[in-house]
């Protein structure tokens, strides 16, 4: 279990502001989506908290300054899934999730029976266990995607960043993918930070939205207080209508045109 | 009939991979002792292999010579074969092993061990020798331009690729290599044209050549390939990390450009002593890691102990057929492994389901 605390976070990359003053909290547990159109700076704000970005201002992970952590600390603290994980194609499912142990293992060292076990774990609790020897390469994109949450679980990091992991899946295996990370959240009490494209499923797992426009926190809250029309419209340019139905929000696109009409 | 489930599958997978990991090395150790008694046999003069090998046991302590081999015949064996044929063993061993290192350091499969430039700045030194130098001063001077050469073509290479704005990627390194490698070799070209009477001997030494192999070559090359392929295998499960690219290894607390500097740093050092003393052979670090990856696997664990022995096994056996098949005279060792390395890649490649 692990808090997160960002503080006045800003990011600038060859002259240009990414971050702007960022400040977020996310309780321990929680799963918080980021939430924003493309080039808003959800994927750096991920960055910042994997130390994977310079940047100013403080960001504390149960406590501890990310920016005095050292490099294996901070991977035993924080696992990321990148929105385009490299997924070497002739590796077999087995050695990739075998390197989530990497912060574990001294520099000369190689893997001990314990961290064999924790792979196995991982492969088991993802149900990729019948294809643990088969090459990456062969996969479709939803093995894909379990195989990359499976590395992450054999991290052991009590923090999970996601970045829009499940954009380039079909609807069933996003869902199930998201379902997979909320029962880690549940079972091994992950704090989870995610980037999100789609509002419905961001509304429907995360606790917590940040709406991020421009390098800026816009609002921070419940899906009711963040996935408004007015919201959207503003931050995205795009028209939608948010209905509410027994699951919680869905946010649906309208054409532009039949809106003005 | 008992079903084996997915779980016990599981449980399998390390004891299988480190059986089937033991059983290449053997293949691997089978090969190198293969090729090595061929090594010692094959050659215009006859020698007997039970004299050979009560010669070859002869030189470890407590153990009395009881070969009938000749003055002559023991010089041949002794003098001639056995140090040619270790040295084709150490320099076959350390262009595979500082090959795969250098794809792995770079994530390029088409690296060689001259990617940045070695080749390039050994040929330069042994041609200022060769061009500059008396004949009789020439020969002891080449190794040791040609190994500085080496070295200082890499560290050049390095320097630019770092001192770019994005001087940390390795494709900006690999990029630097080129550059350096282009202008060295049109440099040394250049010096090659000005004295066109010394165009066969710069030509013969870059298509490499172990005609000349002393115990003295296998004794300054040792210390450098020894140290430089430690330090390479003991990195064999951070270049398996490496392969996620260094942003995704940084997020597992690898300090990849330490991992890459060391790695590169080891591998041209092994790489400068083996042209230092063999020439310009190329191939070797492409082909033998390649069909390692191809036949046992695409982990570092696997390729880099493989590589020793398989890249030792091949040029012996390259050296071989260049010296015997238009006996007396020697082909250059480097079209040997060009010229029969190439189709049985291209075999290997063609009858592999694996991806490489």
């Amino acid at each position: 279990m692990s808090t997160i605390e960002i503080r006045d976070v800003s990011v600038h990359i060859m002259h240009a502001e990414i971050l702007s003053g960022v400040s977020l909290d996310v309780a321990s547990g929680e799963w918080l989506a980021l939430i924003g159109p493309n080039g808003a700076g959800k994927t750096t704000i991920l960055r910042v908290i994997a130390g994977l970005t310079p940047f100013d201002g403080t960001i504390r992970l149960d406590g501890a300054d990310v920016a005095r952590m050292t490099a294996k600390q901070r991977a035993r603290t924080v696992a990321i899934v990148p929105q385009r994980p490299v997924l070497p194609p002739p590796m077999t499912v087995f050695e990739y999730v075998l390197l989530g142990r990497t912060p574990y293992i001294r520099y000369f060292d190689t893997e001990t029976a314990n961290d064999l076990a924790v792979a196995r774990d991982a492969l088991a609790r993802l149900d990729i266990a019948p294809f643990a020897d088969r090459q990456l390469g062969s996969l479709s994109g939803g093995e894909q995607q379990r195989v990359v949450l499976a590395r992450a679980l054999a991290q052991q990091a009590p923090i999970l960043l996601l970045d829009e992991g499940t954009s380039a899946l079909d609807i069933g295996s996003q869902q199930q993918v998201l379902e997979l990370v909320e029962d880690m959240r549940l079972s091994d009490g992950f704090t989870v930070v995610s980037a999100m494209h789609d509002l419905t499923l961001a509304g429907q797992f995360a606790h917590t939205l940040a709406l991020i426009s421009r390098g800026r926190v816009i609002i921070v809250g419940g899906p009711d207080e963040v996935l408004t029309v007015e919201m959207i419209r503003e931050h995205y340019g795009a028209e939608v209508r948010v209905m509410q139905d027994g699951e919680g929000l869905v946010v649906s696109p309208v054409r532009a045109a039949r809106v003005r009409r | 009939m008992a079903t084996i489930t997915a779980a016990e599958q599981l449980h399998a997978i390390p004891a299988l991979r480190a059986r089937k990991r033991i059983g290449w090395l053997a293949a691997g150790v089978l090969c190198v002792a293969g090729a090595a008694v061929l090594g010692l046999f094959v050659g215009p003069v006859h020698l007997a292999p039970v004299d050979v090998f009560k010669k070859l046991i002869s030189v470890l302590p407590f153990v009395r010579d009881t070969s009938h081999l000749t003055a002559t015949q023991e010089a041949i064996l002794m003098q001639l074969r056995l140090p040619r044929v270790v040295l084709a063993g150490l320099v076959g061993a350390t262009l595979s092993f500082s090959g795969a290192a250098y794809q792995g350091a770079f994530r390029n499969p088409l690296a060689d061990p001259y990617l940045l430039g070695a080749a390039a700045g050994a040929g330069l030194g042994a041609t200022m020798v060769i061009v500059f130098t008396h004949a009789a001063t020439a020969s002891n001077l080449i190794p040791v331009a040609a190994f500085a050469g080496a070295l200082v073509a890499v560290a050049l290479a390095y320097a630019m690729g770092r001192a770019g704005g994005a001087g940390r990627t390795a494709t900006s390194l690999v990029l630097a290599g080129i550059a350096v490698m282009s202008f060295l070799t049109a440099v040394q070209t250049y010096l090659q044209q000005r004295k066109s009477d010394t165009l066969r001997e710069v030509y013969g030494w870059i298509l490499g050549r172990l005609s000349t192999a002393g115990w003295h070559d296998v004794l300054l090359i040792l210390p450098y390939i020894t140290i430089g392929g430690a330090v390479i295998l003991a990195h064999r499960r951070l270049l398996d990390v490496l392969a996620l690219g260094d942003e995704e290894a940084d997020a597992l607390g690898v300090n990849t450009r330490r991992v890459r500097l060391i790695v590169v740093i080891a591998a041209s050092l092994s790489t400068a002593a083996a042209v230092a003393v063999s020439g310009l052979i190329g191939f070797v670090g492409i082909i033998v890691p390649h069909i390692i990856r191809l036949i046992a696997g695409t982990s570092y664990r696997v390729i880099l102990p493989l590589c020793f022995a398989f890249g030792a096994a091949f040029l012996i056996l390259a050296d071989l057929l260049g010296r015997t098949m238009i006996a007396p005279a020697e082909l250059p060792i480097g079209v040997v492994t060009a010229f029969f390395g190439a189709p049985f890649f291209a075999i290997v490649l063609r009858n592999s389901r694996k991806m490489i």
